[in-house]
């Protein structure tokens, strides 16, 4: 019985601490630990940077260490508001495929081959197709065309 | 764009059989690649394959396309099908259709005025090499090759600056002209 309430005891600050540490609209880490492991493995992580100057980690220990400023997660991710994403200029390989990014103009997604625009249609290019982009041989890449059904 | 894979050999010498996918540069410039796609001869595109729409130069997944799939293509666009003499339907060979060109073509080289690079496709004018080795009519003709022979010859489509309709029109296999891949 004592076991058990411990380890509802333990939950509840796990609890406690994940809402601490995530805010609606920001990653909230703790402000002198360095890093704290949830019995689930989720850890986070404080660097400090002197003031202002911290770099956010939060590390699900199954999928290995992120780099700085960067966040793992293997569950699904809820966010109530909006996301905003940035560009990226990694080439498109299996190691990344999923990805999305905005290149300041369309969205672009990830197929592990290619970076293809997830616009609603296409511009110039091979046509009759159903993919937006394709690439060569020799890494240059082409803009496809649906033409007709 | 056009297709633009492999490496550049200059206008006086003929595309070979050598496992390396070969291309012409307009002028012998390679900036033109870049901007107007290669330009290659018939053989070398069908990777010295005389199977009709065979994958050749084109990436994995794609392949080039036959007489048939660029006719489907213009027909999709509105061409009347059929090869009813004089009306220019899209199994008569000259120019065929009405606007179908201007729609392949940008709207920047559009000749009628009427759906102007509706299509897409934003066909280059990017000339040709001749077989007589010289380079000829950037920035007013567009050929691209089909992989349907017809004899000796091969059939193609022209589009000219001057010109809302496309040509259906059979050419030498030396030529060095444009290519387009179609999606598996």
């Amino acid at each position: 019985m004592k076991g058990l309430l411990v380890c509802i005891f333990i939950i509840a600050a796990f609890l406690l601490s994940v809402a601490v540490f995530y805010s609606i609209n920001n990653v909230v880490f703790a402000e002198d630990d360095d890093a704290t492991t949830s019995a689930s493995g989720f850890e986070e992580e404080d660097d400090d940077k002197g003031e202002g100057g911290k770099k956010a980690r939060l590390q699900d220990e199954s999928l290995g260490t992120p780099q700085e400023g960067h966040i793992n997660i293997s569950g699904n991710a809820i966010i109530g508001g909006s996301v905003k994403i940035g560009d990226d200029s990694a080439d498109c390989t299996s190691a990344i495929a999923g990805t999305i990014r905005f290149n300041g103009t369309s969205f672009e997604g990830c197929d592990g081959v290619a970076w293809i625009s997830l616009s609603a249609s296409g511009s110039g290019g091979a046509f009759t197709c159903g993919v937006d982009q394709v690439q060569d041989v020799d890494g240059n890449r082409y803009n496809t065309v649906l033409i007709g059904t | 764009m056009n297709l633009n894979v492999g490496t550049m050999v200059v206008g006086t010498s003929n595309q070979t059989n050598n496992s390396v996918i070969e291309k012409y540069c307009y002028n012998d410039d390679p900036n033109i690649c870049v901007t107007d796609g290669g330009l290659y001869q018939w053989d070398e595109m069908m990777q010295y394959s005389t199977t009709g729409g065979v994958q050749g130069i084109c990436p994995a997944g794609w392949h080039l396309p036959t007489d048939t799939e660029w006719v489907t293509l213009e027909e999709t666009l509105g061409m009347c099908s059929g090869t009813t003499t004089g009306s220019g339907c899209s199994d008569a060979a000259g120019w065929r259709g009405m606007d179908q060109g201007d729609q392949l073509k940008t709207a920047a080289d559009c000749f009628g005025g009427v759906n102007c690079g509706t299509s897409g496709f934003q066909a280059l004018l990017a000339g040709y090499r001749n077989t007589n080795i010289s380079f000829s009519n950037r920035g007013t003709h567009a050929h691209f090759w089909s992989t349907t022979e017809s004899g000796s010859l091969v059939w193609v489509r022209d589009l000219l600056s001057g010109e809302a309709r496309i040509s259906r029109s059979i050419g030498s296999k030396a030529n060095g002209f444009s290519v387009r891949c179609v999606k598996d």
